[in-house]
């Protein structure tokens, strides 16, 4: 941003000088044009942010042109279509293209510097899933400037989304788009989720971890089990509208009902994925700004997971006015209660520690105070409407909005600019302007209240949502001109923050080391922070290492700590064990790369591909990213040009103190990035699943044929095969580990020959059927299962193919086991779907019977 | 070790014995008692019977830690069978899995009417229910720190897939089961399978998780 020369939390002697010159060498992102190669954690959380925040504006201008036009009755600003599509694209840039990516790149951000990282644990990822989140979010605007943008709402409810009713590409957009930028939201949960169990720096047991990383390692668990029924949906919804395969359609079989489960399956879940970044913010900054550790540690860990556990269990709640049965209501509107309990506990536990500690009124705490106010309200209007009979008076009237807006805005916007202002020192080493701050948020706060306290209001004499226009007279004038006005004194309280920010980096007063007196280690980085974070790794002994290990940071950045030096030019940081955090390996991170932009460019030409059905574009750009993905896969363990085995390795001395590298044992985190991403995968499995079922059970018009279309005796025979391979597979991968690779090549080689024997297995019965998928459900819903079946069996036996040749070119072997363990669940995963896609697919339509 | 001098163990030893008596007779009530009769009268009476069989007295029984009596009273026989029970209890998914396994088989509508209509299924439905359910608390409710993260997925899963199934039935246009009396019968068993059902897995997660961080905060202190 600047060119501020950082603050260091040590004397810079000349040794230490010269070290962070080394680090800086290997650390570095490639100038100019180069930095788009950029992997560094840094670097990409700061482009989540900033890219969320231009789409924030936008979204921003988008409900001022809302609310322009709802100001005065009988107005034209905007036409009935118009409004749809700006609605439609408010909410949807809101919730996925900022609300969720900018706490990811905070979280992206943070994270690794929090936990004593240097990195996460893999850059490449990151890198890939920030530039899915561009072109995905760039590929969705673009419609609004086409004047084809999405128009039926940010839940995309079908019918109205549905071919019939929504003929034009609008929610090819939305399906296509959105499942693009959902990438870079798997991918940030995934990566996540494996940084935060298996890098934390030496000592940070889970017990010792700072509140923040439980509240985004929750988040993350969230988003690996909560997108994939949306992902899934969204599949589902596109393949309908592109091929006419009727899963939301009663005339063929389906239920547009199935729609809103596999949504809500989500949606509630996300509102969580939201709050809970936004209260770790909450929870990390009150014990700072009160001087004193949170009241309740374990109990707000505790109502962190029972949150994350209720929240998939209650998405019915959102669809009490759709018909379903009455019993059901009442059981849901009881059950959301609970849902206040894990809550309050944590607002309690603020409360005590504000009660308990000496509080400093600084500006983030300004917005911290907002939030509670904001949030607290938010939350009661939601008790409210749990309420059935409640609920069914105000549906889909603008109370809703008010409470949708209380709970989101109050409960992530504004904790979201508390941390802003609260980390923005760390990002810059500047302070902002404590006038300009205040100014932005006390309009904020009365323009929101302005908005929306009166919107209650609005909802309640009866004015629906998602209407143009209305009527003089019917006594919503007066309400709506203030609502309006309201939104403006908002937009100008934004206004200032953003003045702000830019303002800052000029003029902004040079921030010390530490300038809050913070406990956590993301604050013994130099400001602006080094690519390479810290110099040494710490071994931590308190949950509040700044507090309680005195110079802990000084040490870190004299590189006294662990891998206090670059080794071999390479990007390292630690791999600890996820309970105990005792040191288990030296995990390899790649440096800079296109292959991350490449990949995604590739996926982009797929999207755009299917939103203007050029098939063969499609295709052509699957290959392309297929190539560039494998490519990535192969840059990686033994490659020469990742961590090839050394001479001392090879001659079988292994005299080297220090940890061994991740692709010398037999567990490093790319193991467990597989088996999470694995779990992400059987959610959607399971969703499909659900999703076979419940239109057998509930679907109005399901027909099913007395037999099942499939070769059912060829997919048998397929399934055993499968088994077998995955045992031989596991018998090698064994050998392997007691140090046994003879004929390795030629076992994996057979194994592949083996595996396109079953993935040409499946294809066949998938071509051979009589299936009917474009007029009937049933038929459309085994289609996608074999398409699944046969997606995995290819993918398992190429991948085994590249580690046939990869052991024949010497960077798989009895010194580089990693890389089989990797690929060893994907083989079980493989097989256990088949043996539940027989059961659930065939045999149960046979075992159902006389029912 | 309980010392019924002191308060405090005296308090414990009243909660624990509370809770045994609860999930003895309530077990007995559930199987031999006026529930059973009850149960006969339609689909959602008999899910309460399940429900109390798998959700309360399974792991009401298993927080008694009734395995140490077990093994000295079961002699020379027994033994080997708690012990190879005891090994598969260390595993909280595969436990998972198979009494998901149990409840979904049990629930197809053909095996359903089978043991509604042979005293001898419907005994080997409740055992088996039983059986699994006992595996299944066993492997999550004393699970060992490092499993524990396994145990809260094995609780998840179980959660969400007796949701579903919870959900089918509650959302299904007919009756799949011949004792149902109509539709609502069918909607209350469901319901009761996925919102009642669920609290005891919540719960658990909750003290899971609070047995987890206290062991590790113990092994904290020791270190």
């Amino acid at each position: 941003m600047t060119e501020t020369t950082p603050v260091q939390p040590h004397e810079a002697t000349e040794q230490t000088r010269s070290l962070h010159q080394t680090f800086s060498r290997v650390w570095a992102n490639w100038p100019g044009l180069g930095s788009l190669a950029a992997v560094n954690h840094t670097t990409l959380g700061l482009r989540f942010m900033i890219t969320g925040l231009i789409f924030f504006l936008i979204g921003g201008v988008l409900a001022m042109l809302a609310r322009t036009q709802l100001a005065l009755p009988e107005q034209n600003i905007l036409t009935a279509d118009v409004y749809n599509q700006v609605f439609t694209m408010h909410g949807t840039i809101m919730m996925f293209l900022f609300a969720i990516p900018v706490l990811e790149g905070l979280a992206i951000y943070l994270i690794p510097k929090m936990i004593g990282a240097r990195d996460l644990v893999f850059p490449r990822i990151t890198a890939l899933g920030y530039y899915c989140y561009l072109f995905g979010g760039i590929i969705i605007l673009s419609s609004l400037f086409l004047g084809v943008a999405p128009d039926s709402g940010w839940f995309m409810y079908t019918p109205l989304s549905s071919a019939e009713f929504s003929p034009g590409p609008g929610s090819d957009f939305w399906l296509l788009g959105i499942t693009f930028v959902e990438i870079s939201a798997m991918a940030a949960g995934i990566e996540l989720t494996v940084s935060i169990l298996r890098t934390r720096a030496p000592g940070m047991t889970l017990r010792r971890m700072p509140i923040f990383c439980w509240y985004i390692l929750a988040m993350a668990l969230m988003i690996v089990f909560g997108f994939p029924p949306l992902i899934l949906a969204s599949i589902l919804l596109e393949l309908e509208r592109a091929t006419g395969m009727p899963f939301f359609d009663p005339g063929g079989g389906g239920d547009p009902l199935l729609w809103q489960h596999l949504f809500w399956l989500f949606g509630h879940p996300e509102v969580y994925i939201i709050f809970l970044p936004a209260a770790g913010i909450v929870s990390t900054l009150i014990p700072v700004f009160s001087g004193r550790p949170l009241v309740g540690y374990r109990w707000v860990v505790l109502s962190i997971i029972v949150t994350g556990f209720i929240s998939f269990g209650l998405w019915v709640h959102h669809m009490f006015t759709v018909g379903i049965p009455q019993l059901a209501q009442a059981f849901f509107s009881v059950a959301s209660m609970l849902v206040a309990v894990p809550t309050a506990i944590q607002v309690f536990a603020w409360l005590a520690t504000l009660w308990t500690g000496r509080v400093r009124f600084t500006l983030p705490m300004l917005w911290i105070f907002g939030f509670l106010v904001i949030f607290v309200c938010g939350g009661l209007t939601g008790v409210m409407l749990a309420l059935v009979p409640f609920n069914w008076q105000v549906h889909d009237t603008h109370f809703v909005v008010a409470h949708m807006h209380y709970v989101l805005v109050g409960g992530m916007f504004f904790p979201l600019i508390a941390g802003l202002y609260y980390w923005l020192p760390h990002v810059t080493g500047r302070l902002p302007s404590e006038r300009l701050g205040k100014w932005g948020f006390w309009l904020t706060f009365i323009g929101f209240n302005a908005t929306f306290l009166l919107m209650h209001l609005t909802g309640l004499l009866g004015m629906p949502r998602r209407v143009y226009t209305y009527e003089a007279g019917l006594g919503w004038d007066w309400l709506n001109l203030l609502s309006s006005v309201g939104g403006f004194i908002m937009a100008a309280g934004v206004a200032m923050i953003v003045l702000d920010l830019l303002l800052h980096a000029r003029l902004g007063r040079r921030a010390p080391a530490n300038p809050w007196q913070a406990d956590t280690l993301e604050w013994a980085t130099a400001t602006p922070p080094a690519p390479y974070n810290f110099a040494s790794q710490p071994t931590v002994t308190s949950r509040h290492p700044l507090w309680d290990q005195s110079d802990v940071a000084q040490q870190m950045a004299a590189g006294e700590g662990h891998l206090g030096e670059v080794q071999q030019d390479q990007r390292d940081t630690l791999g600890t064990d996820a309970i105990t955090a005792r040191v288990a390996e030296r995990c390899h991170l790649p440096g800079n790369t296109w292959l991350p932009m490449l990949s995604a460019a590739a996926l982009a030409v797929v999207c755009i591909g299917l939103l203007i059905r050029i098939y063969p574009l499609a295709l052509a750009g699957c290959l392309v990213a297929a190539v560039f993905l494998l490519r990535w896969s192969w840059l990686n363990g033994g490659h020469p040009l990742a961590a090839p085995l050394t001479d001392a390795e090879l001659a079988g001395k292994d005299d080297d103190q220090s940890p061994p590298l991740e692709s010398r044992t037999l567990d490093g985190p790319g193991r467990w990035g597989m088996i999470i991403t694995l779990l992400a995968n059987g959610t959607l499995y399971a969703s499909l699943l659900f999703g076979w079922f419940y239109l057998w059970t509930a679907s109005p018009q399901w027909s099913a044929p007395a037999d099942s279309p499939l070769a059912t005796l060829p997919l048998l025979a397929t399934a055993i095969l499968v088994t077998v391979l995955t045992l031989l597979y596991r018998d090698r991968v064994r050998h392997l580990q007691g140090g046994e690779d003879r004929h390795l090549a030629a076992a994996l080689g057979s194994l592949t020959v083996l595996g396109a024997i079953a993935t040409g297995a499946v294809l066949w019965v998938m071509v051979s059927a009589p299936l009917a998928a474009t007029e009937q459900a049933h038929d459309a819903v085994l289609m996608v299962m074999l398409i699944y079946l046969f997606w995995h069996c290819g993918l398992a036996t190429v991948l085994t193919g590249l580690q046939a040749l990869r052991v024949r070119l010497g960077y798989v072997s009895a010194h580089l086991p990693y890389e089989t363990r990797v690929l060893q669940p994907f083989w079980v995963y493989t097989c256990g779907v088949f043996w539940l896609s027989l059961a659930a697919f065939i045999g149960l339509p046979m075992a159902w019977g006389g029912g | 070790m309980l010392n019924p001098q002191h308060p405090m163990q005296l308090a414990l030893g009243l909660t624990v014995w509370s809770v045994w008596f609860v999930a003895l007779y309530g077990g007995l009530l559930t199987l031999i008692g006026p529930l059973d009769q009850w149960a006969h009268t339609g689909t959602g009476p008999h899910m309460v019977q399940h429900m109390l069989l798998m959700g309360l007295i399974a792991p009401l029984w298993i927080l008694l830690r009734p395995q140490a009596q077990l093994v000295r009273g079961s002699g020379a026989l027994g033994q080997p069978l708690i012990g190879g029970l005891a090994r598969l209890a260390r595993h909280p998914l595969w436990m998972a899995y198979l009494h998901g396994g149990a409840i979904w088989l049990w629930h197809l509508p053909a095996v359903y009417d089978l043991a509604l209509d042979h005293a001898g299924w419907h005994a080997a439905e409740h055992l088996s229910f039983l059986l699994t359910a006992v595996l299944f608390w066993w492997a999550v409710l004393s699970t060992s720190a490092r499993r524990s993260p396994f145990a809260l997925l094995a609780l998840l899963l179980t959660l969400m897939h007796t949701g579903f199934l919870g959900a089918i039935m509650t959302f299904g246009r007919e009756p799949f089961y011949a004792d149902a009396r109509d539709l609502q019968d069918q909607q209350l068993a469901g319901l009761i399978m996925w919102v009642l059902g669920g609290i005891p897995y919540l719960l658990a997660a909750g003290w899971v998780t609070r047995r987890w961080l206290l062991h590790l905060s113990r092994r904290m202190a020791n270190a």
